[in-house]
């Protein structure tokens, strides 16, 4: 398999060595498959989303992307946008952009977008998370559940091949997840990309291809998923069968 | 790209609209007063100047020591001596003085030896009356003066104790503080303030422009209680025309200073509140570059509004004061110029960028994860 990310011995300490967030994770996110990171609160799930996708610098350790140091990627901003997509938990939009601008926000910077294919893209996006109507609205004005799907469709509109998620169905209903889960499942397909979802649903980690378990900032368990629950690509949040 | 960064910022601003209004507001009211203190002091200076540049004036003559032409002093056969000089085609002499008017402000007193070379280079216009002649105990006042002090033509100002002067004409000048003052002949102006046989400032025209030097040179040296200077160096001399100039200069800075820090402390509040958004937005791929433009844009939009909306409140600012307060209509033009206007411009672009770009420059710097995590 073509391992996308790779985690070495990775520790990362806060407030001068007295919290020890990570203490030597190793691991291997390989393409096509999505990865359930589970563990109680403060086991250090985040700081290792955070530490992947280049927000923080490790204390010590390495991650390679592709085979690749950070130091080889270029442009810090332009990997991160490329290559790395963000789903966080309560969804961060920009409260003064409507939906499709705060989508085509993550497409800015992409000088070989023209912006009517930005637009496209948006719209297409929000189309299939089941959200085109809302998407003059204001981030503020709408539900919680319509932020979410719109911050996943701003984390794919650069079908970036790593998307790490840091509780994205939390707080929403089970009809949203289900949405949201399979249009994450259709992407990892799409982009023979990776998926690492930081989670306590029990119903992301059925749908995860590998459950990671974590526990005082090690990784204590890693379990294959035989049979990946997969999703039909008919379904959609408008679709009684759903 | 920009279409998105400029609404972007324009909604930031309307995000917090009371503290928006108030940055504009105190950013339009610094550069209005800026606007108005700056006006007054360019009037002034660039209408002495013009006088000296226009006419055929070679040579300025006044007293060594005086700070302003009011307290310069040449006595009569120092100007006789100097006039006798080789090379002078011609001299005027002017005795400049101030006097308080029915116990009211105090008006210009021009005293003049030759009334109709003086009304030319001055750009004189007789509105009313007629000119000033050669009888004694007439004057030609300015326009201004006759709003200020409700007289006419045929009126009569007593002006020192028992005499009376009356007035023959009314005059328009494109030197705007010459129309707040009076013009008589130099002897009653001698009588008036006193000073039987002296004069303030002595002009001279040569008839060989090459000989300047040489002849400021020789009046230098034979009268070294004058200093005899080229007509166009008579500003750095004047002592209240180098004082506006400073003064013009310092309120121009100091207006930078408070409308910079007015603007800054609004952006490290804003910046403080947006950090999450900072963070967001690196995490989502925006350059640093792009970050901060947002908040230079939206630093310029109210650098910009304040500054042209703070120019524009001048104009009735001015026309206020120039109806309410004659005594500074020698100085106040009664619009600010357009060099004001591309100051304002120059400027409202150093207050948006020096604002905004240190604090989002330093907002783009803090760690992304803890950018993110803030509250």
């Amino acid at each position: 398999m073509n391992s996308l990310i790779e985690v070495k011995d990775l520790h990362k300490v806060y407030d001068d060595g007295l919290i020890q967030s990570l203490n030597g994770i190793t691991l291997t996110l390989e393409a096509g498959k999505i990865y359930a990171l589970m563990g109680s609160s403060g086991c250090g799930k985040s700081t290792l989303l955070n530490l992947i996708g280049t927000l923080d610098t490790p204390t010590s350790g390495e991650i390679l992307y592709e085979g690749k140091h950070l130091d080889e990627v270029g442009s810090l901003s332009t990997f991160r946008r490329d290559f790395i997509g963000f789903v966080f938990q309560f969804h961060h939009l920009i409260p003064v952009l409507t939906l499709s601008e705060n989508v085509e926000s993550a497409l800015l910077s992409n000088h070989d977008v023209t912006a009517a294919e930005r637009r496209e893209r948006a719209m297409s996006l929000l189309d299939e998370m089941g959200i085109l109507h809302r998407a003059e609205s204001y981030a503020s004005k709408i539900s919680g559940g319509e932020r979410q799907r719109g911050a996943i469709a701003r984390a794919l509109i650069n079908n970036p091949k790593v998307l790490l998620a840091d509780e994205p169905t939390g707080n929403i209903d089970s009809k949203t997840t289900k949405l949201i889960l399979k249009k994450l499942r259709n992407h990892v397909e799409k982009t023979s990309g990776t998926i690492l979802i930081a989670t306590h649903d029990n119903n992301i980690a059925a749908i995860a291809d590998v459950q990671i378990k974590m526990e005082d900032g090690k990784i204590i368990s890693v379990e294959h998923n035989q049979l990946p629950r997969k999703m039909s690509n008919k379904n959609t949040i408008n679709n009684p069968e759903f | 790209m920009l279409a998105i960064i400029f609404r972007y910022a324009l909604r930031n601003i309307l995000r917090t609209p009371l503290r928006s209004f108030f940055t504009l507001f105190s950013v339009a009211l610094i550069i209005m007063l800026y606007a108005v203190l700056a006006s007054m002091g360019n009037s002034f200076t660039q209408q002495i100047s013009t006088v000296l540049e226009q006419e055929d004036i070679d040579i300025v003559v006044q007293a060594k020591y005086a700070a302003t032409p009011v307290t310069s002093i040449i006595k009569d056969t120092t100007v006789t001596a100097i006039t006798h000089f080789n090379g002078i085609r011609s001299y005027d002499s002017m005795l400049i003085g101030r006097k308080r008017l029915y116990g009211k402000s105090s008006i210009f007193i021009l005293g003049v030896s030759n009334y109709d070379i003086f009304a030319q280079r001055l750009g004189f216009n007789i509105i009313k009356g007629h000119a000033l002649g050669d009888t004694t105990r007439e004057i030609v006042v300015g326009e201004k003066m006759i709003k200020m002090h409700g007289v006419s033509v045929g009126s009569e100002l007593e002006l020192n104790s028992g005499k009376k002067y009356l007035i023959v004409g009314i005059y328009s000048s494109w030197l705007n503080f010459l129309n707040a003052g009076m013009v008589i002949n130099l002897e009653d102006a001698q009588q008036l303030m006193n000073k039987e046989d002296k004069t303030s400032l002595l002009f001279l025209t040569l008839n060989d422009t090459t000989r300047t030097a040489e002849v400021i040179d020789r009046i230098n040296n034979q009268f070294p209680d004058m200093r005899a200077i080229e007509s166009q160096q008579l500003p750095d001399y004047l002592g209240p025309i180098k004082s506006i100039f400073y003064f013009s200069k310092i309120v121009s800075v100091m207006t930078l200073l408070i409308a910079v820090a007015v603007l800054l402390n609004t952006f490290i509040m804003a910046i403080s509140e947006r950090t999450k958004e900072v963070g967001i937005l690196s995490a989502i791929g925006w350059s640093r570059q792009m970050i901060v433009s947002i908040f230079l844009v939206e630093s310029l939009l109210l650098s910009f509004g304040g500054g042209i909306i703070g120019y524009m409140c001048s104009y009735p600012v001015m026309s206020i004061l120039l109806s309410n307060f004659a005594n500074i209509s020698m100085y106040l033009p009664e619009a600010p110029s357009l060099d004001i206007f591309s100051n304002v411009l120059l400027m409202s672009l150093f207050i948006g960028l020096f604002s905004a770009l240190f604090p989002a420059l330093y907002a783009t710097k803090i760690n992304i994860s803890k950018a993110i995590r803030h509250e």
